[in-house]
């Protein structure tokens, strides 16, 4: 197969179906130690004592650790620098690897067992004896918003870390002051948890002799936690600490911050000297890995006689859980106010933002990180204007998307949408979704008592991340390619994709290129995966990185084959003299290097190197349409059809694209029907802490999609990408919520919240007929 | 999962010695809500007398006007049985739609009605088909089964030996799924016995119950329509973060209407 072929089949594919992918838990081998971490099962409360005498003296136990032994460790803390509207950085408490004298959440770290096995660790840690001195709990957003709610820190005033605002209120109250309609939504973002296949899971060894430890850990960016833990919680040079992440089941934001397990880990495996294995079950995921969403928000769209869109309002209540987590601050703010102009042309636009503490699990990114917030309600707000005003909600949106002409368009909050065109992918989704036929099909679900709605979203995604890339690609001795970068793959198949650029420029098959990622001690930097971004981030350095490799290759080239530098090609995985048949493989080349058949300043290692020097800010945008049939004897909720239509700007590899739409989507059905993350409001437990009571969606939820894409390249980068990742989930939510009110609004339903479970549905359909 | 003493005896009698010297024995069928119950420490019975050894606790056969099945028949082969799926068609569906293929493939008959899940499908089955149940020790009948919550009327050592269930005229289960579990919101068997009509609930309340206003109902006229208008009341339903006491009531009628008209 061609390198060049858009459509080429992942590289990883054969490793991660033949059961042949390694996981970290697959890795610790006989000789470990087993960790078990004991969680605090109160949301708030005092610790005034823990007792670990019996729990030393059990079978198997190596050491107990607390809170006591690990106080002298630096905070988990967070890198995310960023002032609220007063000017001053939000608030941020301290957050230890145990907890010290209190605890603030279901789940929170109180004491590590090691032990020889598993087993013998949780028999140990049952024998724990916590002294709790519970304090009064506030779980829910709203709640926490309220005067005289219960504090979670003393710190904290009014329970906020931080209260942001973005854009021009005065010109956005001057919008409303003058507009002709208005719409106004409140909505609950329903909290999520990623869910991913592989729970977080950690070993460490800690090498005497040199004195470095390593901590082996799925991860979205392993230099992100060796910065965290050496800069921050061991406070110690970065060297004496190697992060190694090898094949990762799931990542969607989650498994980029920084943990209590990583720290503990790396401190158990010094002190007992030994390697150290924890890994959470799916219980201890629910309770101990970051959650998402849960965001109440206000809404308000301002609009002038003729439909055009003329202010936008955004007051929120973000809950950040119980402590700030690695990206949590950024995530209800600029996360949002990236997108918050959607596709349209919006002249006044003013967010207020309140971040808030609850005694919750921290809330961070999961894939879409803002966006499917911001989304859900400015296409609902759509939506409710375009039912006000009696228009065809395509209509409406097609009066204010941003024209291509007007490309780059800067929003009203000041972010500059790069390149696009909107019209296009709107009228092409609503062709593809047989929106003409709409009205049959409706009348046929009629016929069977069955009720059908028709629901679109226009949406876009801002990509973001941590562009702090050194791409290197090194010839070795046997004729292969070495790739060097410092994004994570954690499923999305960036072996295959960074491979194939390196082989179109090299001409040298895809099989012959291997791509090395996930370990500090191998790559020199890296930013990680997140935002959307790997692609522009690697693939730009990557391509760069080759083009110096191939210089060199030319230079050499021109002295092993007597030419000038500018007659060298690369060939099938020759260097040729072009027009000729004199060749050498890069195999030969390489060796003829090791053994110094060149003059001295050709020798050394046959390595490109680049640094990033792309923008890593791009805007790929979409539109998904959404038809889906109610029965509303029962509220059951079937979607008929989902037809995405995506600009992404460059496409690397087209298999991979709508890979990429696939599991988005799927997310994002799950988000707008089944999944709800719910803490009982009085006792801060966690009511929905398996998969018994937190839906996830099956495969028979989904429908068919229909995934299409064109491409307007991105003037941003060389290469014209744009990203594709977190376009799913950001939306899909609003585009079937819209569906299914518009299915019921012949019931009299305005607005459904998610999830639209069918209990929901029924309910709404119910309270609207009373 | 703690330490247990594992046992696999070869007949019922051996099983029933081993339960009664233990000192907290349980029985393990094919341990879909006990193995997890164990991994996660929510019990630590001492001992765990497997009754996947004993062969007479297997089989499925048709005694005359009635289905025998054995307690230790996994839900996959009832599904696929050609004798169920002739004589009662509406059973053999309900065990095709448990759980999922996993489940199905270890789950079994005598293990889910033991453990008296109050969202379990066999249930609903058991009351609407008016099955009897044999131990080692008596017979059972439906509506004596099912005493609550996870309780049944099985005594301390005494085990399910297996489950007859009459053929009806005709019959239908219907389940609507909880959105996360899968498990049953509701699910209503429909039957027209030689003896009259039942009408079993499942998933809408602590335990499997029947409702004699329904029964009546599609007693004079096998249909949906006669029972559309029959609401039952909330007082006792479940209602949680999944769905309300009123929406569980609702379903209930929805669910036994589509039952009667599918009913074969």
């Amino acid at each position: 197969m061609a390198a060049t072929d858009a459509k080429i089949h992942r590289l990883e594919d054969a490793r991660f179906l033949t059961g042949a992918g390694r996981y970290t838990a697959d890795l610790p081998g006989k000789d470990a130690l087993h960790a078990y971490v004991l969680r605090s099962p109160m949301a708030h409360a005092a610790i005034s004592g823990v007792d670990i005498a019996a729990a030393k003296e059990m079978d198997g136990v190596m050491a107990v650790f607390t809170g006591a032994d690990t106080a002298q460790l630096g905070p988990l803390a967070c890198p995310v620098e960023m002032t609220g509207r007063d000017g001053k950085r939000y608030i941020e408490p301290f957050r230890p690897a145990l907890a010290l004298k209190e605890v603030k959440y279901v789940g929170e770290p109180v004491a590590l067992v090691v032990a020889q096995t598993l087993a013998q660790a949780r028999d140990a840690a049952e024998t724990i004896m916590v002294d709790y001195q519970e304090k009064p709990v506030v779980a829910d957003v709203r709640r926490a918003a309220e005067t005289g709610a219960p504090a979670v820190w003393p710190d904290a005033p009014d329970n906020r870390s931080m209260v942001w605002e973005k854009g021009d209120r005065t010109a956005m109250e001057a919008a409303f002051a003058k507009a002709a309609h208005v719409v106004r939504l409140q909505s609950h973002n329903n909290r999520l948890v990623a869910a991913a296949l592989e729970n977080r899971a950690a070993i460490a060894e800690h090498d005497a002799a040199s004195g470095i430890t390593t901590l082996t850990t799925p991860s979205q960016g392993a230099h992100l936690l060796r910065d965290l833990l050496c800069d921050k919680v061991f406070r110690e040079p970065r060297e004496k600490l190697r992060v190694v992440t090898p094949d990762v089941g799931g990542g969607f934001g989650p498994k980029f911050y920084l943990y209590a397990e990583h720290a503990l880990l790396v401190f158990a495996a010094r002190q007992t000297g030994r390697k150290v294995f924890w890994s959470a079950d799916r219980g201890e995921t629910f309770i101990s890995e970051a959650h998402a969403r849960d965001q109440f928000t206000t809404g308000e769209l301002a609009l002038d006689q003729n439909g055009k869109f003329i202010g936008l309002r955004l007051h929120g209540l973000a809950n950040l859980g119980a402590y700030i987590s690695t990206f949590s601050p950024s995530i209800p703010t600029t996360g949002m106010a990236k997108v918050a102009s959607g596709l349209y042309a919006i002249p006044a636009i003013h967010m207020e933002m309140h971040c808030l503490f609850t005694n919750t699990v921290p809330v961070d990114a999961y894939r879409g990180a803002g966006k499917p917030e911001t989304f859900f309600m400015l296409e609902r707000l759509v939506d409710l204007a375009a039912d006000k005003m009696g228009l065809d909600p395509a209509e409406l949106r097609r009066r204010n998307l941003v024209q291509p002409q007007a490309m780059p368009y800067r929003t009203a909050l000041g972010f500059t949408y790069d390149s696009g065109d909107y019209p296009r992918l709107l009228e092409e989704a609503l062709q593809r979704a047989g929106h003409g036929g709409f009205a049959a099909r409706r009348k046929q679900s009629e016929s069977t008592g069955k009720r059908r709605g028709f629901g679109l979203s226009c949406y876009l995604h801002g990509t973001g991340g941590v562009a702090d890339e050194n791409s290197k690609v090194e010839l070795e001795s046997d004729g292969t390619v070495s790739v060097y970068t410092g994004t994570q793959s954690s499923g999305q198949g960036h072996e295959t994709v960074y491979a194939q650029g390196v082989a179109k420029l090299l001409d040298m098959p895809l099989a012959n290129i291997r791509v090395i990622q996930g370990d500090t001690a191998r790559v020199r930097t890296g930013g990680g995966t997140g935002g959307s971004s790997s692609t522009i981030i690697s693939a730009t350095t990557i391509h760069q990185a080759s083009e110096k490799l191939i210089e060199r290759l030319k230079l050499i080239g021109a002295h092993l084959l007597e030419a000038s530098p500018a007659d060298i090609v690369l060939e099938r995985g020759n260097l040729a003299i072009a027009g000729t048949d004199r060749r050498l493989s890069l195999k030969e080349v390489a060796i003829r290097v090791e053994q110094n058949a060149v003059p001295e300043a050709l020798r050394g290692p046959l390595a490109g190197e680049a640094k990033f020097a792309d923008q890593i800010l791009s805007f790929p945008s979409g539109v998904i349409a959404c038809e889906v049939e109610v029965d509303p004897q029962t509220g059951d909720t079937r979607i008929e059809r989902l037809v995405t239509m995506q600009d992404v700007g460059t496409v690397v590899n087209q298999a991979l694209v709508d890979g990429q739409m696939h599991g988005g989507i799927a997310q994002g059905i799950g988000q707008a029907m089944v999944e709800n993350c719910v803490y009982d409001a009085d006792s801060g437990q966690l009511l929905t802490g398996s998969f018994m009571d937190y839906g996830i969606p099956h495969f028979r939820d989904l429908p068919a999609m229909d995934s299409a894409t064109f491409s307007t390249a991105s003037p941003n980068n060389r290469l014209g990408i744009k990203g594709v990742g977190e376009l799913g989930p950001n939306g899909a939510p609003p585009a079937i919520i819209n569906a299914i009110v518009d299915a019921l609004s012949g019931e009299g339903v305005r607005h459904i919240e998610m999830p639209a479970t069918a209990a929901r549905v029924w309910q709404a359909i119910e309270d609207a007929r009373r | 999962m703690y330490d247990f003493q594992y046992h696999r005896p070869k007949s019922v009698a051996d099983a029933v010695a081993a339960l009664k010297k233990a000192a907290d024995g349980k029985l393990i069928a094919g341990g879909q809500t006990l193995l997890p119950t164990l991994k996660m420490r929510l019990a630590q019975p001492t001992d765990l007398v497997d009754l996947s050894g004993v062969p007479e606790l297997r089989g499925i056969k048709v005694e005359g006007n009635a289905v025998v099945i054995g307690a230790m028949a996994k839900h996959a082969e009832v599904s696929a049985s050609a004798e169920v799926q002739k004589a009662i068609p509406a059973l053999a569906m309900l065990a095709s739609e448990i759980g999922d293929a996993q489940v199905r493939n270890m789950g079994t008959l005598g293990g889910s009605i033991a453990n008296s899940d109050p969202a379990a499908d066999y249930p609903a089955a058991i009351v609407g088909l008016n099955a009897t149940i044999k131990t080692n020790e008596r017979t059972i009948a439906a509506d004596d089964f099912f005493k609550g919550i996870f309780t049944t009327a099985l005594k301390e050592g005494e085990v399910i030996i297996s489950v007859s269930f009459p053929v009806p005229e005709k019959a239908a289960y219907m389940k609507f799924d909880n959105p996360a579990s899968r498990f049953a919101m509701v699910g209503v068997f429909v039957a027209k016995l030689a003896g009259g009509v039942r009408v079993a609930v499942t998933g809408a309340g602590p335990s499997v119950f029947r409702v004699k206003a329904m029964e009546e109902a599609l007693a004079k006229d096998f249909s949906g329509k006669a029972v559309e208008n029959i609401k039952v009341p909330t007082t006792g339903l479940n209602s949680d973060i999944h769905g309300s006491a009123e929406y569980r009531a609702h379903l209930v009628t929805v669910m036994a209407k589509r039952a009667a008209d599918a009913a074969k």
